[in-house]
């Protein structure tokens, strides 16, 4: 191997400029235009950027890439430093005397910036309080204060994203965790969001895997069989870093050509996490004739028994009929009841309870049609980002119909939901009721789980818009009305089931 | 006997792990290039996940391997501060001359944080070139999933019963022991696929006695046999509360067991029990989950043994 080059391939094949990155192409166009922003006299009104997405998309490679392109000093701060108030405030100060220094030195440059680097933000531990001036100055300049974890962390992030004049890009993978699950956490967005733009990246979609995969390949001299490269991104969801990884991985046992037994050979220890086939043991638990085959099963698949019990719950209802579930409830309720045992008491062997409970369980009745091959769906429940849509909508609700937002989550929006499923003969186009209510045409939308740039989400906010304009709806005192036309539509409606929401 | 069997039986080089082919192809690969990437090493006890990091640190950099790796029990030092203290500390060290780059061992990594590891996965990445992870863990669904994108997964399998009796046969013959070939059936069935507790069964029975039997290994790994268990169901079904009742108390004592270790091993066997239905069984294992959740809680071991007795006998007589 050749000295000196880096060993790792994900760090070699690192693209050291935005051009050469692949996927994701409408966020590469945005982050181009607030770039350009940066080379005009006045620096763009948000200063920060918020790029979100999964792991392995290229969130620090780009802002890497960006100031490799832009000649601009890099200041990075990650989850392996402390990141307090003093420590975060430190980094940026030394941005800007960085700055003064270069104004005096020879080739100093207008954009002569400093990029501050905040790799996972949702990693900042603690929450948005702020911390005294004094006592960040006390630790900045090296007096013994105890600062807990991250704490002041995030307040001092908003602080910075207020006064600086650099360039600030954020990046995490799940922005609900750096919001907080407080109850603050739609304020502590839209104050967040004020300050910098969100960037959404996605999971890289095939083609660009393939190509990249050709390029690392080809440049270290190894070919691969087209049905190997297949089978290799077919297991990926769409992860260039764990990709590449793989690559290097499958290429330490192959000669210089690549074929398939070498990588489903590799496949079959190397799963990751997201590519585990939940399904696929699921359904053969269903179809085992006894919980000790099931349990065996369950052993093998790789995920712990916490969420097993989810996957169970929400799939034997569309396995069983209402008086099996019934007969299998006692049972579900001891096995979530023997896993919380495991926090409670660090009683770990209570886990194996809540495993072979619900194993059991799903081998033990008939099922409503033992003819089908079983059908399994994921767990609506463990989806994330779902309380984020409706809390905003019961906010705005409870303000209109002034009642607790208790009282609209667990009365009103059960049924909205009931009325606006479309399966039972909601029709997303009839905005009657949101109008009337006073939803926001995105909320509208988020009633029937319709995204908003799907074309059917786009004719609708179109339609929203339109009446908008052309009359102005009362929204006065209706409220009654409204509330009992719902429950007239609801009684004439088939059954719903809580966990729908 | 000074030393544990499963320390000196412990593979010395990838080679020679038991088990894991697919694994061990791969490892051998890493351990003929003298380099790897970081790993994940996922999978139940007792399948040689430790014995794998171990053996690949000395294929790689030979005796002297201590000097290079850095163990760490992720359970013990779980949190943040000891990742930002202590790992960095040692990933940013130099390797030892002659050596391009060191090892931390973090075993037992699912027990860490989610923002531990959130601190994790940028040292993993900046200090790439000088130092290597090897992450151990029984779930890795518990480990997230920014770190299992920077490390090539291995996932270990529960070994095959003939593997495990391969294994104990082989130690038992360097060590000179009888080992009765019941016995060793015992033992396959006893370690569930775990091979150090199998090494271990077998340790601590040859120390009563060179000759290892059946019965001298259930007794000493206070394990009642499969088919005492067997008998308690029968009991249960045909003759009723207090006969049924009188064998638990006798297994109870003969074997040496705690409470709620018995319900556990009733519970294994009662897969294998052929005169209950699926659903009866799903009614006793109920009852024993709710037998061994108040034995956690804190309730009397014999009150709630008899009271389980009782449920199960009035939940199979009912058909």
């Amino acid at each position: 191997m050749d000295e000196h080059l880096v060993e790792d391939w994900t760090e070699r094949y690192r693209p050291a400029s935005i051009e050469r990155m692949e996927g994701n192409e409408s966020q590469l166009r945005r982050i181009k235009i607030w770039l350009e922003q940066w080379d005009s006299p006045n620096p763009p009104a948000k200063r920060g950027i918020l790029l979100s997405g999964p792991p392995g998309v290229g969130k620090t490679t780009l802002a890497k890439a960006i100031g490799n392109e832009k000649g601009w000093t890099v200041i990075e701060l990650n989850a392996s430093e402390e990141r307090n108030a003093a420590a975060i405030r430190k980094a940026a100060t030394r941005g800007s005397q960085h700055i003064s220094l270069d104004q005096f030195s020879e080739n100093a440059t207008e954009n002569g910036k400093t990029l501050i680097l905040l790799d996972e933000v949702d990693h900042l531990s603690g929450s948005f309080a702020k911390l005294k001036d004094n006592t960040i100055e006390k630790k900045i300049a090296g007096e013994e204060v105890n600062l807990k974890g991250d704490s002041g962390g995030k307040a001092e992030l908003m602080n910075l994203l207020t006064k600086t004049q650099q360039p600030i890009i954020m990046t995490c993978n799940d922005p609900m965790r750096l919001w907080g699950s407080g109850r603050n956490w739609k304020t502590n967005q839209n104050r967040l969001l004020r300050l910098a733009e969100q960037i959404i990246f996605k999971r890289v979609e095939k083609v660009h895997m393939r190509k990249i995969s050709r390029r690392v390949l080809d440049t270290e001299g190894y070919s691969i069989d087209p049905e190997a490269l297949e089978e290799l991104i077919g297991g990926n969801p769409g992860d260039l870093r764990a990709l590449i990884r793989d690559l290097q991985a499958v290429s330490v046992i192959s000669g210089e050509h690549i074929d398939l037994a070498a990588v489903q050979d590799l496949a079959s220890v190397a799963i990751r996490d997201s590519q585990i086939d939940v399904f696929k043991a699921l359904k053969q638990v269903y179809k085992s004739k006894s919980g000790k085959d099931a349990g065996r099963i369950l052993l093998n698949s790789d995920k712990d028994p916490d969420q097993m019990i989810s996957w169970f719950t929400w799939n034997n209802q569309s396995m069983f009929d209402n008086r099996t579930l019934e007969e299998l409830s006692s049972a579900m309720v001891s096995a979530d009841r023997a896993l919380a045992t495991k926090y409670k008491n660090r009683a770990y062997r209570s886990w194996y309870w809540g495993s072979v409970l619900s194993a059991q369980a799903a081998v033990a009745m008939r099922p409503m049609d033992s003819a089908r091959e079983p059908f399994i769906t994921y767990p609506n429940f463990l989806r994330r980002g779902r309380n984020g849509i409706s809390s905003s909508v019961i906010e705005n609700l409870s303000k209109q119909l002034d009642t607790s937002k208790a009282s609209v989550r667990e009365e009103l929006w059960p049924n909205l939901l009931a009325i606006h499923d479309q399966d039972i003969g909601g029709d997303p186009m009839d905005l009657s009721l949101s109008i009337k209510l006073g939803l926001t045409a995105e909320e509208h939308l988020s009633l029937y789980g319709i995204a908003k740039s799907k074309p059917m989400g786009i004719k609708i906010l179109r339609a929203f818009n339109e009446l908008n304009e052309e009359e102005e709806y009362e929204i006065i005192t209706e409220i009654q009305e409204v509330k009992q036309e719902e429950e007239k539509k609801e009684d004439t409606g088939t059954q719903f089931r809580l966990d729908s929401f | 006997m000074s030393e544990l069997w499963v320390e000196r039986h412990r593979p010395r080089t990838v080679g020679d792990i038991k088990g894991q082919r697919a694994v061990v192809e791969r490892l051998k690969a890493y351990a003929q290039k003298r380099t790897f990437p970081h790993l994940l090493f996922a999978g139940p006890p007792g399948t040689g996940k430790t014995t794998a990091a171990i053996a690949l640190a000395r294929d790689v950099f030979g005796e002297g391997y201590r000097t290079n790796m850095l163990e760490m029990n992720a359970s013990d030092e779980r949190k943040l501060e000891s990742i930002r203290t202590k790992v960095k500390s040692f990933a940013r060290t130099a390797p030892v001359p002659g050596t391009t780059f060191k090892v931390i061992f973090l075993d037992e990594a699912d027990a860490l944080t989610p923002d531990a590891q959130g601190a994790l996965r940028r040292i993993m990445e900046q200090y790439a070139e000088t130092c290597r992870f090897i992450l151990s863990c029984n779930y890795s669904s518990k480990i997230i999933e920014p770190i299992q994108s920077r490390c090539a997964v291995f996932r270990f399998r529960p070994l095959a019963e003939d593997q495990v009796r391969e294994m104990i046969v082989s130690v038992a013959l360097g060590e000179d022991i009888e080992l009765h070939p019941e016995a060793a059936d015992a033992i396959v069935h006893v370690s569930l696929g775990d091979l150090r507790k199998a090494i271990t069964s077998l340790q601590v029975a040859a120390s009563l006695d060179t000759n290892v039997t059946r019965e001298l290994i259930y007794e000493t790994t206070a394990t009642a046999p499969p088919e005492e268990l067997h008998g308690y169901f029968l009991a249960c079904q045909q003759d009723g509360f207090q006969p049924a009742r009188r064998r638990l108390r006798e297994l109870l004592d003969r074997f040496g067991l705690a409470g709620t270790d018995l319900v556990n091993q009733l519970h294994r066997e009662l897969g294998s029990v052929s005169f209950f239905d699926e659903s009866q069984k799903l009614k006793v294992t109920e009852v024993m989950a709710e037998t061994d959740f108040r034995m956690v809680e804190g309730g009397g071991e014999s009150l709630q043994l008899d009271a389980m007795t009782a449920k199960i006998c009035s939940q199979i007589k009912v058909q």
